[in-house]
C-alpha cells in the first residue's frame, strides 16, 4: 500500500470538501473505525511477515496523525468561515422561576444591617409568654388601663399571646449583664379586628440599649441615623411626647413621606427605671433606652401596600414582586 | 374625647392657627387625632394617653396650652364658690361608706330645681359638638361638668330614694336595672349605692333606673365621687359595660376635684333651671394633701443628654403648675398640684421637662460604643438557611399562627390535641398551629390555578398544648416547606441540599411505622436520638378536600436541632485516579428498601466506594425492578478489570444475601 498516495488522495478530497459534515464524511472514509481505509491498513499489519512490517507501523501511524492534523485543521477554517448568528436582542427571555425572600425578612435584615453598624445583636423568644414578662415586668400590673392599648389574647389566667416583643427586653436582660445593645424581631399579637391596617398576628421588632450612659439625645440620634439609612437620606423626622408605662420619658416618632405626610413609624422612650429594678439592674448605676416598630408596617411603606393582609397572603402575584 | 375649640378659648388665649395649635399640642403628648369644622367652629378630636385623666376635660387640655405658650388659664369661677351658701339648708343626707378604700373622696348635697326642664340652646350645642345628646336640664349640666372638669358625677331623684344610703362592695349575683333598662347580674366586688329598700345605683358605671331623674324630679342627690379605680375597671369588664363615666373613674383622676365639679354643677344649675342647694355640701376626703418630690438636676440633665440650668427646668415645671418648694445649685423639691396624679418620682418631671423643651430641639447624638460588637455567626443562622431554601427555588411565606378549627380539621388535624386562645374575637383565630403546614397547604391553595411546579417554605414557631418547666408551652422554632406538581425525587433532594448546606450527613430517612397528619406516606428525619422532623406525601383525602390536584409533598424541621447539628465542611478534591463506572440493573424483594441494597453496595466495595445513583426505578411484571450506577475507585491507582471484577463479585454476593435478583452475568 502506498502511504503517499493515500495521503495525495486525501488531500484531494479535502480540497473538493466545502461543508462541514463533509468534513464528517471524509474522518469516516479514511479513519472509521470499521471501514476507514487507514484503519484496514493497520489491520493487516499482523498479518505481514517480519520483512514486509518493518516501518510500516511507523509510517502509518504518520499518515494517519497527518491526516488528523489536515482535518483539524479544515474543521476550524470551516468553523471560523461560518457566519455570526444575529439574535434579536428585543425578544422576551424566558421566565425563570426562582426562590425569593418574603419582603416581611428582606425588611428586618436591613434593619438588622442598620443597627449592626451601631453594634446590636439580636434575638428572639417565646411567643406565649407569662402574664408577668409580657405587662408586670414592664411596669403594666393587672387591670391596669395600659392594658386597653394592647388589647390581648389570653391563654389562661397568666399566660397571655405576647403584645409586643418587650418581653424580651426583660428576658435578655435577665441573662445579659449591660451595657448590652440587641435587637427583638418576632411575631406579636393583639386581639384585633382583622381589616386592612390589623391583624391577629404580625410582626414588631424592638431595640434596647442599656448602659451606664444612655440619654435621649443618643435615642434620637439613633433613631434618625436609622431613619436616613431605610428610608434615604434626606428623610425628615420628628418626634412627640407620648407614653408607655415601660419608658419614662416616651415618644412617637413621625416620618415624612412624600405622599402621606407625617407618618408615626414607632414608639421610644428611655427604659423606666422600675423596669431596670426588676431585672435586678440598679437604675442609680445604668440608663438605658428602647424603641418598637412594625417591620409589617415598614413594608407597606417601602413598597406601597395598602392592605396589610396581603403580607400574609401567600399568593405568587405578590411574592414573586420581591 | 371631642371638644370644641370655642370652648377651650374661654379658658386660654389661643393666637395659633388651628394647625398649628394641633401639633404644637401633639409635640407635648397631647394628640389630636381629627379636626372638624362646622358652622363657624372647629372640632379637636383628641387621643388622651391613659396616664392623664387630667385632659380628659376641657380645662385640663386648656392648661396644657396654657403650659406650652406661657399663657394664662381663667377657669370659671365657681373655684372660690365655696360661699355659695343655701339659705335654709332643711334637709339632711345620710350617707355611709361601708368599704373606705372604694369610695376614699366625695362630695355630695342636695340641690333643688326650678321648673325649668330643658337646657339653654348655647350648652346643647356644646354638648352636640362634643358627641353628647341632649337629655334634661339635669342631666345636660352633669354632662357638661364632666366635659369641663374630666370629673363624673351621678345625680339620684331625691324623692325616689328611702332613708339611709350605703356604699358598699356587691356580692356575688345580686341584681340592679341600669338607666338602659337592662338588667344586670353583678360580680363581687362592684361598687354600688342603696337605700333602705334597693340598689340605686352601679357606682362608676351607670344609675339604677329606681332612682333616675326624670320631668318630674325637683329635688336632685349630686354625688361626685373618687372611686377606686381598679373596682370600677374590674365591674366594666365583667358585666361588660362601658362609659364616658367608667372610663374615667378607672383611671387616677384628681382627688380634689370633685367639691370644685359639685359647685360648678350648682353653679351651673343655679343659673339655667334657678336651682339652689338645699343641704349642707358635704366633703369627704378634702382636700388631700399635694405629693412633694426631690429632683436632681443631673438626672434630669444625664437622662435628657441636654445641657440645662436650673433656672430653665424650674421655669418649664412652674409653667406646668409644679410649686418648686425649695432649691440649691443640684437638686430642687416641688410640689405636684393634685390634678397630676402620673407623676410620682423623678423621672416623671424629667420627662416633663423633656416634652415641654420640646424633643425636637435636642441634638442627636450617637451613643459612644462601649464594647466590641458580639459576632453574629448564631444570629444570623436563620437567614442564611433562608436564602438557601430560596437558592434551592423555594418562595418563602408568612401565615398566620391563629387558625380556625375548621382549617385544622380539613388539614387532617385533631383540634382537641391544639393550643386554644380563652378569648377568641374571630373563629378565624383561635388555635395556635401545631405545624407549619397548615398555612403552607393553604398557600398551594392560593396558587391551585398555577400548573407549574411551586414550593413555598416557612420559618415559624409551632405550640404544643401542656406546660413545661417554665410554665409556658412548648413552642418550637420549626422550618418547613412544601412541593406541588414536583417529582418526589426532586422534593427529598431540596431536604437532601438544605442538609447538605448545613453540613449534616449522618441522618436518616425512615418511613413511619403509623400513620401522621400528613395522611400519605410519611418518614422520619433522624440524627441518632434526636428527631429532626418528617417528610412525606400529603395523602388523598386532604388534597381533595383543599381541592389541589398534584402530587403535594412535605417537609418539616426543627431549626435548634439543624443548628446543633451544623457541622463545618471540609473539601474534598478530586480524585487522582479515574472511576470505573458501572450499571447494575436487580429485582428488589418486596420487604426491601433502596436504603437497604444502597447499603450493601457501600458495605460490599468498601473503600472502593465512590459514588452510586439510581437511574431507572420501575415495575416489570409485577416486581419492582432498579437500575444503579456505581462508581469505584482506588486512592493509589487506576482500577484494572480484574479489580473492578473483585469488586462486583462482592456486591454481587452481598445482594443475593439480601434476596435481591441482580441481572448481571459474572
Amino acid at each position: 500500500m502506498n502511504l503517499d498516495k493515500l495521503l495525495n488522495d486525501f488531500q484531494k478530497d479535502l480540497s473538493k470538501t466545502k461543508k462541514s459534515d463533509g468534513l464528517e464524511e471524509l474522518r469516516i472514509k479514511y479513519l472509521g473505525r470499521k471501514k476507514g481505509i487507514l484503519t484496514k491498513i493497520t489491520a493487516t499489519i499482523p498479518s505481514l511477515t517480519a520483512d514486509e512490517r518493518g516501518g510500516v507501523g511507523t509510517k502509518v501511524r504518520k499518515a494517519r496523525d497527518r491526516i488528523e492534523r489536515l482535518l483539524e485543521e479544515a474543521i476550524r477554517r470551516d468553523k471560523d468561515s461560518r457566519e455570526e448568528k444575529i439574535y434579536d436582542v428585543t425578544i422576551f427571555g424566558n421566565k425563570v422561576d426562582h426562590g425569593r425572600l418574603h419582603p416581611i425578612s428582606l425588611v428586618i435584615e436591613d434593619i438588622k444591617e442598620i443597627f449592626h453598624y451601631l453594634g446590636f445583636v439580636w434575638t428572639d423568644g417565646p411567643e406565649v409568654e407569662s402574664d408577668f414578662y409580657n405587662f408586670q415586668m414592664l411596669n403594666i400590673p393587672p387591670n391596669h388601663p395600659a392594658r386597653d392599648t394592647q388589647q390581648t389574647y389570653y391563654i389562661d389566667e397568666n399566660t397571655v399571646l405576647r403584645t409586643h416583643t418587650s418581653n424580651m427586653q426583660i428576658r435578655f436582660l435577665k441573662q445579659h449583664k449591660p451595657p448590652i445593645r440587641a435587637l427583638f424581631p418576632g411575631r406579636v399579637y393583639r386581639r384585633d379586628m382583622p381589616d386592612a391596617t390589623h391583624l391577629p398576628s404580625f410582626y414588631q421588632l424592638e431595640g434596647l440599649l442599656v448602659d451606664k450612659h444612655a440619654s435621649m439625645t443618643d435615642l434620637l440620634g439613633v433613631l434618625d441615623f436609622f431613619a436616613k439609612r431605610f428610608f434615604g437620606q434626606q428623610t425628615k423626622v420628628r418626634v412627640y411626647g407620648h407614653h408607655f408605662p415601660y419608658t419614662e420619658p416616651s415618644i412617637e416618632v413621625e416620618v415624612l413621606h412624600p405622599k402621606k405626610g407625617w407618618i408615626e413609624i414607632m414608639g421610644a422612650g428611655m427604659v423606666h427605671p422600675n423596669v431596670l429594678k426588676n431585672v435586678g439592674v440598679d437604675p442609680r448605676k445604668y440608663r438605658g433606652w428602647a424603641f418598637g416598630m412594625g417591620p409589617d408596617r415598614l413594608v407597606m411603606l417601602r413598597y406601597g401596600i395598602e392592605d396589610l393582609r396581603i403580607l400574609y397572603s401567600s399568593s405568587n402575584n405578590f411574592l414573586d414582586q420581591f | 374625647m371631642k371638644i370644641p375649640i370655642s370652648w377651650i378659648k374661654e379658658y386660654v388665649d389661643i393666637k395659633e392657627g388651628l394647625g398649628r395649635l394641633a401639633e404644637d399640642l401633639q409635640f407635648t403628648g397631647t394628640k389630636i387625632e381629627a379636626i372638624n369644622t362646622s358652622k363657624g367652629d372647629s372640632t379637636f378630636e383628641f387621643e388622651i394617653t391613659p396616664n392623664r385623666p387630667d385632659c380628659l376635660g376641657v380645662i385640663g387640655i386648656s392648661r396644657e396650652i396654657a403650659a406650652i405658650y406661657n399663657r394664662k388659664l381663667s377657669i370659671p369661677a365657681s373655684f372660690s364658690h365655696t360661699d355659695f351658701n343655701p339659705a335654709v339648708p332643711n334637709q339632711k343626707v345620710r350617707f355611709k361608706v361601708l368599704q373606705k378604700e372604694l369610695c376614699p373622696n366625695y362630695s355630695l348635697g342636695l340641690i333643688s330645681l326650678g321648673n325649668i326642664t330643658s337646657s339653654p340652646q348655647w350648652l346643647v350645642e356644646r354638648l352636640e359638638r362634643s358627641g353628647i345628646r341632649s337629655i334634661n336640664a339635669v342631666v345636660d349640666v352633669t354632662n357638661y361638668v364632666m366635659l369641663e372638669t374630666g370629673q363624673p358625677m351621678h345625680a339620684f331623684d331625691w324623692n325616689k330614694i328611702k332613708g339611709q344610703i350605703t356604699l358598699r362592695e356587691s356580692k356575688k349575683d345580686e341584681q340592679i336595672i341600669t338607666l338602659d333598662g337592662v338588667e344586670r347580674t353583678l360580680p363581687k366586688g362592684a361598687i354600688i349605692i342603696e337605700d333602705e329598700e334597693k340598689i340605686i345605683d352601679l357606682a362608676g358605671l351607670m344609675g339604677a333606673r329606681v332612682s333616675e331623674t326624670d320631668q318630674n324630679t325637683t329635688t336632685i342627690l349630686l354625688q361626685v365621687p373618687i372611686y377606686d379605680p381598679l373596682a370600677i375597671r374590674k365591674t366594666s369588664q365583667a358585666v361588660g359595660l362601658r362609659s364616658e363615666a367608667s372610663n374615667r373613674f378607672e383611671k387616677k383622676l384628681d382627688p380634689n376635684a370633685h367639691r370644685y365639679t359639685f359647685e360648678r354643677v350648682l353653679e351651673l344649675l343655679h343659673n339655667t333651671t334657678s336651682g339652689r342647694l338645699v343641704s349642707p355640701i358635704t366633703s369627704v376626703g378634702f382636700p388631700v394633701e399635694n405629693k412633694v418630690i426631690n429632683v436632681s438636676l443631673a438626672l434630669i440633665k444625664d437622662v435628657l443628654g441636654l445641657n440645662l440650668k436650673m433656672g430653665e427646668v424650674t421655669a418649664i415645671l412652674e409653667r406646668l403648675d409644679f410649686a418648686i418648694k425649695s432649691k440649691d445649685s443640684r437638686n430642687f423639691t416641688l410640689e405636684v398640684p393634685s390634678f397630676r396624679t402620673d407623676i410620682n418620682a423623678p423621672i416623671d418631671i424629667v420627662e416633663e421637662v423633656g416634652r415641654l423643651y420640646g424633643f425636637n430641639k435636642f441634638p442627636k447624638t450617637i451613643p459612644l460604643s462601649s464594647q466590641q460588637t458580639d459576632y453574629q455567626g448564631e444570629g444570623n443562622f436563620e437567614i442564611n438557611l433562608k436564602y438557601h431554601f430560596a437558592l434551592l427555588g423555594l418562595k418563602e411565606i408568612y401565615s398566620s399562627s391563629l387558625l380556625s378549627a375548621r382549617l385544622l380539621e380539613n388539614s387532617g388535624i385533631k383540634v382537641e390535641n391544639c393550643l386554644r386562645v380563652a378569648n377568641r374575637l374571630v373563629v378565624d383565630h383561635e388555635y395556635l398551629r401545631p405545624t407549619l403546614f397548615i398555612g403552607l397547604l393553604q398557600a398551594i391553595l392560593d396558587n391551585r390555578k398555577s400548573k407549574s411546579r411551586i414550593a413555598f417554605f416557612e420559618f415559624g414557631k409551632v405550640f404544643t398544648k401542656g406546660t413545661q418547666k417554665d410554665g409556658l408551652p412548648l413552642q418550637e422554632a420549626k422550618v418547613a416547606a412544601i412541593f406541588t406538581n414536583y417529582e418526589f425525587r426532586d422534593a427529598k433532594g431540596v431536604l437532601e441540599g438544605v442538609l447538605q448546606k448545613l453540613g449534616i450527613t449522618n441522618y436518616k430517612v425512615q418511613a413511619s411505622s403509623g400513620s401522621t397528619f400528613l395522611g400519605g406516606t410519611s418518614s422520619s428525619i433522624t440524627i441518632g436520638k434526636d428527631s429532626l422532623g418528617i417528610f412525606g406525601d400529603i395523602g388523598r383525602q386532604i388534597l381533595e378536600r383543599s381541592a389541589i390536584e398534584g402530587e403535594t409533598y412535605f417537609f418539616e424541621l426543627d431549626l435548634e436541632l439543624l443548628k446543633s447539628h451544623t457541622k463545618r465542611k471540609t473539601f474534598t478534591p478530586n480524585l487522582k485516579f479515574p472511576t470505573v463506572k458501572e450499571s447494575i440493573s436487580m429485582f428488589l424483594p418486596d420487604d426491601k428498601k433502596f436504603e437497604d441494597i444502597a447499603q450493601v453496595i457501600k458495605k460490599s466495595a468498601a473503600e472502593n466506594y465512590h459514588t452510586m445513583s439510581l437511574i431507572e426505578d420501575t415495575q416489570i411484571s409485577g416486581k419492582r425492578s432498579v437500575l444503579i450506577q456505581i462508581e469505584y475507585f482506588h486512592q493509589n491507582h487506576t482500577l484494572k478489570q480484574t479489580d473492578v471484577e473483585k469488586i462486583r463479585g462482592k456486591i454481587l454476593d452481598g445482594l443475593k444475601a439480601i434476596d435481591a435478583q441482580p441481572r448481571i452475568k459474572q
